[in-house]
């Protein structure tokens, strides 16, 4: 195996046994166990296994995991009811409380400590509203053939035209359903992978 | 007279090393800054120290949050920049208090075992 894959293969682990870990926390071990096998390479260009005796050395995915699990206060791990509350906030809480829940949603978001401000911004960006939106679309546009009747409340008043449907094509309508099935998919998407950064 | 199982010596130690290693790493950095990789590496290297160099990563992100070490990043000629790790003002009065508390504790439970050197 060559030396990155090795050095994939080991982080990937790393990654895999600290799952439990706070997300900056994690992030910043991988970051540096990462440099450590950059550095060995580095300093040992000219020994082929130079990252493979790196790897023995550094030991046990899990030993180092316990360890940094071994480190953590209470108060430094809050990952709390808040955190669930605004994951669910983003992705029900425009249907449940109009507007109001997700606003709530993105401010339990921001607060929170767990996630990256990129993490955050994902959570904001896609989708707005989150399952709302998609579900608003598809309830108040009716998109098809427009039909138009005419009608006159009384012989002598003007006639009153109403219509409904935009009159859009085949092809308009197929792409109207694609785009609420991909901010529906895009919205939980974002959910899932929040909940797993944690 | 009860066989020693190797597994106890194993914890014993393990016990032991848990309350001087973070005083080791920041001896290790008592004369001067030194980069992640070389630190962890030279520690590795001690016997009896470190068992896996690995674990000294999440000890010294939990020296660096109690303000006991602190990290700046320079400029390598061979390959990516480097992380070097020294002693806060804070970290070496640490290690000199420790230092100080060691010696008196040792001298005491040398004098208990009955150990003469």
């Amino acid at each position: 195996m060559s030396d990155d894959k090795l050095a994939k293969e080991y982080l990937r682990r790393i990654e895999r046994e600290m799952s439990r870990l706070p997300g900056p926390r994690r992030r910043e071990l991988r970051e540096e166990i990462a440099e450590h096998l950059a550095t060995a390479r580095a300093e040992n260009p000219r020994d082929p296994s130079a990252v493979r005796n790196a790897i023995e050395r550094l030991g046990d995915p899990a030993d180092i995991a316990a360890e940094a699990r071994a480190g953590l206060d209470y108060q430094d791990d809050p990952r709390d009811w808040r955190d669930t509350a605004a994951l669910a906030l983003l992705l029900v809480g425009g249907i449940v409380l109009p507007l109001v829940g997700w606003i709530v949603g993105v401010v339990l978001l921001w607060r929170s400590s767990v996630w990256s401000t990129r993490d955050k911004l994902l959570g904001t960006l896609v989708v707005p509203g989150g399952l709302a939106l998609p579900l608003y679309l598809e309830l108040t546009v009716t998109l098809g053939s427009r039909t138009c009747t005419s009608s006159q409340r009384s012989i002598d008043a003007p006639f009153v035209e109403s219509c409904t449907g935009t009159g859009a094509t085949a092809l308009q309508q197929i792409g109207f359903v694609g785009l609420v099935i991909v901010l529906t998919l895009a919205s939980a998407a974002t959910v899932v992978t929040l909940a797993r950064r944690r | 007279m009860h066989c020693m199982v190797p597994g106890d010596a194993k914890d014993r130690l393990a016990q032991l090393r848990k309350g001087t290693l973070q005083y080791c790493v920041l001896a290790a950095l008592r004369e001067d800054e030194r980069y992640a990789f070389d630190l962890v590496r030279s520690l590795g290297e001690t016997p009896g120290i470190v068992v896996s160099e690995g674990t000294v990563y999440p000890l010294l992100s939990r020296l660096r949050r109690s303000g006991l070490v602190e990290t700046t990043w320079r400029e390598s000629t061979t390959g990516p920049p480097r992380r070097y790790y020294r002693l806060t003002p804070e970290g070496r009065a640490a290690l000199e208090s420790f230092t100080d508390e060691w010696r008196a504790f040792r001298a005491t439970v040398d004098d208990v075992l009955g150990v003469r050197d």
